[in-house]
């Protein structure tokens, strides 16, 4: 009973992180966070730029995202994700959370186009749009992709970006020798991450 | 292809197959659409194939890039086969190193959120869905390859969109990738202005990976459907799309168009298809008149041993 619980928990939309409380209102996952933010008026977007920024929002999530996934999940990936769930969740619920995780990633993967790709193809797949990337970084001169304004595309790069530099996950370790070679995105990634420092974030 | 070649890099293919033409289209289908765009850009003469036989287009996945006498399969798909172009160092993207993560990410923009908008619009609304088989069904031979085509195509776009979007609302789900569909159509709308392609004067791979699901959205039969109507009330986009259909493929729908009409002159696998058919059908025939007759009684076999 209690690992049904859990069970229902862990797949619940509820638990899916992050998670926003306000109000007694919750707000799951990146996109609603920041719709609400945009809708606060605390991170101002253009009409313009809208689609633009979107457009860097989906190279991350869609690129990127999917690419570290698959490192994760390849032939040759460890056991990193696997011990993810079996740390959080007590036998044998780690392993089927784990095993449904896996299921559903790989065919989202396989829509994407992602799965079917060798090892070697997604490392310069990953190399193509981090060079590029970096090439627009150094191009601009600022601290954020457009200019002077923070927006959610800088966000989701920062967050891609910074998991794979600073996070000790030994499949991310080609990503991170080929991420290093592009100093605009290092530097890129440091200056933000100077900026999330300065919030005092509370958690409960 | 393009009668325009200069310099021709060197690929070691020998063929593309592809789904045949449909009006002044070289292709209907939007892959093998965007990789003969693709390839006209690149000025790359490629000899094109879509006499193929009618389980070929049921089993393979076109278009289909083949090598050594066409016994080798390079690529099949659209991006499979410009990957392959990429390895083999014939890239339009080159030149634009500046702007590559602009077009890195409208090409993500569109693949996200653009193509289902159209592959819904096709596959998945039923007032077009019979019309866009019709078309397929010419290549397939009809019943019943084309009812199980058309079939699998449209589960699998719903079990895709299952897979991306979830499956709590599947009608509201349609709804946004619709409403996002328009969005995109707005944005490049924008980022095409008075220009003659996405990127500037010279063409790039996402001008053909745009155009290749643009062109059959505006001349194909939804062309009345509400998207297709919202991109045909854009000018720039109607203009971008025929240019490259009149300036870059005209001569292959052309060619097209004469293989079809001389086709009827010299005898093809499509001719010795309906003969075996017409012989497989009478022989079936014969066979369950004979077998009702045994069952029934009407004829008996008697074996008697003579010595």
């Amino acid at each position: 009973m209690f690992e049904l619980l859990l069970y229902k928990l862990a797949v619940s939309k509820k638990s899916i992180p992050p998670v926003l409380t306000l109000n007694n209102r919750i707000f799951s996952e990146f996109d609603e966070i920041a719709n609400l933010i945009e809708l606060k008026g605390l991170l101002k977007v253009e009409n313009e730029g809208n689609s633009i920024v979107d457009s860097y929002s989906i190279l991350c999530t869609e690129t990127l995202g999917s690419l570290m996934k698959y490192f994760l999940l390849c032939e040759k990936s460890g056991s990193t994700l696997y011990q993810s769930f079996t740390s959080v969740y007590p036998w044998p619920l780690g392993l089927i959370l784990f095993l449904i995780y896996r299921n559903r990633t790989i065919k989202n993967l396989k829509v994407k186009e992602i799965w079917p790709l060798t090892y070697e193809q997604a490392l310069i797949k990953f190399e193509t749009t981090v060079k590029a990337l970096s090439n627009k970084i150094q191009e601009i001169n600022s601290d954020y992709l457009f200019g002077d304004d923070f927006t959610k595309a800088d966000a989701h790069l920062y967050g891609h970006l910074y998991t794979i530099l600073h996070t000790n996950i030994s499949e991310h370790e080609n990503l991170r020798n080929i991420l290093v070679k592009y100093k605009p995105l290092v530097d890129y990634v440091n200056n933000l991450e100077r900026d999330v420092h300065g919030l005092t974030i509370l958690v409960s | 292809m393009s009668s325009s070649s200069t310099t021709e890099p060197r690929l070691a293919f020998t063929s593309l197959c592809i789904w045949p033409a449909y009006g002044a289209l070289p292709s209907f289908d939007p892959e093998c659409l965007g990789v003969l765009a693709h390839f006209a850009f690149s000025r790359l003469n490629v000899p094109i194939k879509t006499n193929l036989g009618r389980l070929k287009f049921y089993k393979e996945r076109l278009p289909l890039l083949l090598s050594d006498n066409d016994n080798i399969h390079l690529a099949a798909g659209y991006e499979a086969i410009v990957d392959h172009c990429k390895r083999s160092h014939i890239d339009i993207d080159e030149k634009f190193q500046a702007n590559i993560a602009d077009l890195l990410a409208l090409n993500a923009l569109v693949k996200s959120t653009f193509v289902p908008a159209v592959l819904d619009t096709f596959w998945l609304d039923d007032t077009y869905r019979s019309s866009i088989i019709n078309i397929y069904a010419r290549s397939l031979g009809g019943f019943p390859l084309a009812f199980f085509y058309g079939k699998q195509k449209t589960e699998s776009i719903k079990n895709q969109f299952n897979i991306i979007y979830g499956d709590k609302n599947f009608d509201q789900t349609r709804k946004s990738i619709f409403e996002k569909g328009k969005k995109v159509l707005d944005h490049l709308t924008d980022v095409l202005g008075t220009k003659p392609f996405l990127f500037g004067a010279s063409p790039t791979s996402i001008d053909a990976f745009v155009f290749g699901y643009l062109a059959p959205l505006i001349h194909g039969p939804a062309s009345n459907s509400a998207l297709a109507r919202y991109a045909s009330s854009r000018k720039n986009l109607c203009d971008f799309v025929n240019r490259i259909l009149t300036v870059y493929l005209g001569d292959l729908a052309k060619d097209n168009d004469t293989t079809d009409s001389v086709s009827t002159t010299i005898p093809t696998t499509s001719n010795e298809d309906r003969l075996r058919d017409k012989v497989a059908v009478i022989a079936v025939g014969i066979l369950t008149m004979c077998a009702y007759a045994y069952l029934s009684g009407l004829i008996r076999i008697e074996i008697n041993q003579v010595e």
